[in-house]
């Protein structure tokens, strides 16, 4: 496992690799290492078993400079496709979890070329009429000093340990209110106006991406609804999906070993 | 000499919540139901408040101020222009303070320049120009991600001072707000332009926004004490880091005050209105109780360095405990935040405050949560007849005293 830095056109994007093997574009999410945690989590272990796993910070996150000019997923797009060729990655397997997924699901639109195989697990980025992504951003606004609510979104169980450990309601030292507070205002550049967590001509455009893409679900997510799951699989021309029984939307805290065991079955 | 200014502020809270409000309510911004709205019992209202506005003009006050809110029973002014231009017609001599409009939640910032020359000439030069990001409430009121309010926020002040200055059409090209034909109708009558106020919460960034440009920064923190001559001597000197010199004038801070013919009275007639303010107007906003809305991660509209800065100080290591959170009449008195009493009592106070800080520009609310109209009055007369002369002898020659440069500088504009 290495932690390094790297500069993409003047910006610092802080970099995560692990394990050897077909190497693996990781884009994170929320609950997920680079969001809520400095570190790498068991998932990432296992998959990393298999795969050389390539993992960068979005701008703004853990030790990536923050980018004013960062104002919707295609700016975030663009960064990332900046990322690659910076890495020299001409074409390779992606996995986004969460606002990841969608960031994944808009490279693959955009240049399938460069993309072989899409894992998207609990990925925002559609429109479902009647079927909305859930208000990450008042959520997390503390009620009576506690945030329950995000631990809810987020979490099948709310309330479990699991939860209270990623989310805690006081700021358990500096550094995870620093990490949480990064990325909310790196998410809240593209997320929080209108499309919100959305691009409401994407669901059109999957058709673009013909190989083969899984999807993953919690089957509770209350974040991004299981429908999304749906209209995804429906979209992409070559897409299976994958529930994942009594989870959430930190699905792959939530069950790691599982969601590792679907994801590498997928990719081998 | 100039002596301090002093402005009458005015929220207009809703002021007929049920009893039980604060027990049913998280909040009383953006998600507050509004069946609360009680319209037949509203009717007058805002007749009423413009009415203690221009009780303030008669008394002799240095200006009127209003304020911009949004989906909240906070501040019933979602357009404060609207009410400026009632004021400008209602009122004679005081400025009319509007704190200000908040660009960053407007499509095209050249209605603000407008409205604010309207009111300039309607008022025959009186306007003072607000301009501010706007809370965490009215980033989820109106879609503002709060990172990209600021930089929104300078682009359209910066457009609008130039509207108003710069001979049109002219063209302005972005990023935020990109046009191709500026050339507004009519220009305001001030010259140069209106004086530009800005609040600020005592971040470095917006400090020296405001000082390079050399408009009047508002310290729109509600927790006194010693944070406001903080502040003074932060903001004083971050403008010489400009090359300009600060001057009492060169800032504005919000009071709050309740007078009566006795401390024993002030406290028994304005203490209903004040917890009314503290439990329901500023639920949401600043109290921990309820549903946060202005601090949390949800609102990311701090710098990470200020963001660091509040995680270091005193006051998350407390549990973030805000001016809503006073538990009673005793630990409210002991925030400092709101002065109430007798003349004398009012009076010492308030010059205990201007010695220490040395702000130039008093912004005081006299009206809080439901107060009655009478009272409120009553207040803002006492104040007016027992407070104010002395207030402005004093610090007159306090300023001279300290602000040696203050005449040469008013002598050279």
């Amino acid at each position: 496992m290495s932690l390094r830095e790297i500069n993409v056109r003047g910006r610092s994007v802080q970099l995560y690799e692990s394990g050897s093997g077909n190497p693996l574009l990781y884009l994170h999410g929320i609950a997920d290492m680079h969001g809520l945690a400095p570190d790498n989590c068991a998932f990432h272990d296992f998959v990393a078993e298999k795969h050389h796993v390539i993992a960068p910070a979005m701008p703004g996150c853990v030790g990536s400079d923050e980018d004013n000019s960062l104002e919707s997923i295609d700016d975030l797009r663009f960064h990332t496709l900046e990322v690659m060729d910076e890495l020299k990655i001409e074409k390779i397997d992606i996995l986004g979890n969460c606002v990841g997924g969608w960031l994944a699901a808009e490279i693959a639109v955009h240049n399938p070329e460069r993309v072989g195989k899409l894992v998207l697990i609990g990925a925002s980025g559609l429109f479902v009429s009647g079927e909305q992504i859930g208000d990450l951003f008042m959520a997390v606004q503390p009620l009576n000093g506690r945030i329950d609510d995000v631990r809810h979104m987020l979490f099948a169980d709310g309330d479990g340990s699991l939860a209270e450990e990623w989310i805690p309601d006081q700021l358990s030292g500096k550094e995870q209110g620093m990490l949480r507070y990064k990325t909310f205002r790196c998410v809240a550049r593209f997320g929080f106006k209108p499309p919100y967590f959305y691009d409401q001509k994407l669901v059109e455009r999957l058709y673009r991406f013909k190989s083969k893409a899984l999807v993953v679900w919690g089957s509770n997510d209350t974040f991004v609804p299981r429908s999304h799951a749906t209209a995804y699989a429906e979209g992409f021309p070559n897409a299976s999906v994958e529930l994942i029984d009594g989870c959430g939307h930190a699905v792959l805290l939530e069950a790691p070993d599982v969601v590792a065991e679907k994801v590498l079955a997928f990719l081998s | 000499m100039q002596p301090v200014r002093m402005f009458c502020w005015h929220f207009m809270a809703y002021p007929h919540l049920p009893a039980d409000f604060d027990e049913n309510n998280d909040s009383g911004w953006v998600t507050v139901p509004n069946k609360l709205w009680d319209g037949e019992k509203s009717r007058g209202l805002y007749q009423e408040y413009l009415g203690q506005l221009a009780y303030a003009d008669e008394l002799g006050f240095d200006g009127m101020v209003l304020n911009e809110h949004h989906q909240n029973i906070y501040g019933l002014m979602p357009s404060p222009n609207i009410l400026a231009s009632a004021l400008t017609q209602i009122t004679k001599n005081g400025k009319i303070v509007v704190l200000g409009n908040l660009p960053p939640l407007y499509l095209n910032p050249l209605r603000v320049a407008e409205e604010y020359a309207m009111i300039d000439n309607m008022s025959n030069g009186r306007l003072i120009a607000g301009f501010a990001v706007g809370g965490g409430p009215e980033a989820f009121n109106y879609n503002v991600p709060s990172p990209q309010g600021r930089r929104r926020l300078w682009e359209a002040i910066d457009l609008i001072v130039k509207s108003w200055t710069d001979d049109g059409p002219f063209s302005h090209e972005g990023p935020c707000y990109p046009m191709r034909y500026v050339n507004i109708w009519p220009k305001p009558l001030q010259q140069p332009h209106p004086d530009v106020w800005v609040p600020g919460s005592r971040s470095v960034e917006s400090m020296a926004e405001v000082a390079k440009r050399g408009y009047c920064y508002f310290l729109s923190s509600r927790s006194h004490g010693g944070g406001t001559r903080m502040a003074a001597k932060e903001f004083a000197g971050v403008m010489k880091d400009h090359g300009k010199t600060y001057t009492p004038f060169k800032m504005g801070v919000l009071l709050s005050v309740y007078v009566s013919e006795t401390d024993e009275q002030a406290r028994a007639e304005s203490q209903e209105g004040i917890f009314y303010f503290l439990r329901n107007c500023l639920k949401g906003h600043l109290r921990k109780e309820g549903r946060s809305m202005t601090f949390g991660p949800g609102v990311p509209s701090q710098s990470l360095r200020s963001w660091e800065a509040f995680l270091d100080s005193s006051r998350a290591a407390a549990g973030g405990e805000l001016l809503g959170d006073a538990k009673d009449w005793d630990d409210l008195e002991s925030k400092n935040s709101i002065m109430v009493g007798s003349p004398e009592t009012v009076r010492k106070k308030l010059w205990e405050f201007v010695e220490d800080a040395k702000v130039g520009n008093l912004l005081i609310q006299f009206q809080f949560g439901n107060m009655k109209d009478e009272l409120a009055r009553k207040s803002m007369k006492l104040f007016a007849e027992e407070v104010m002369p002395a207030m402005r002898r004093d610090s007159a020659e306090l300023f001279a005293k300290d602000f040696p440069m203050l005449d040469e500088l008013e002598a050279a504009q």
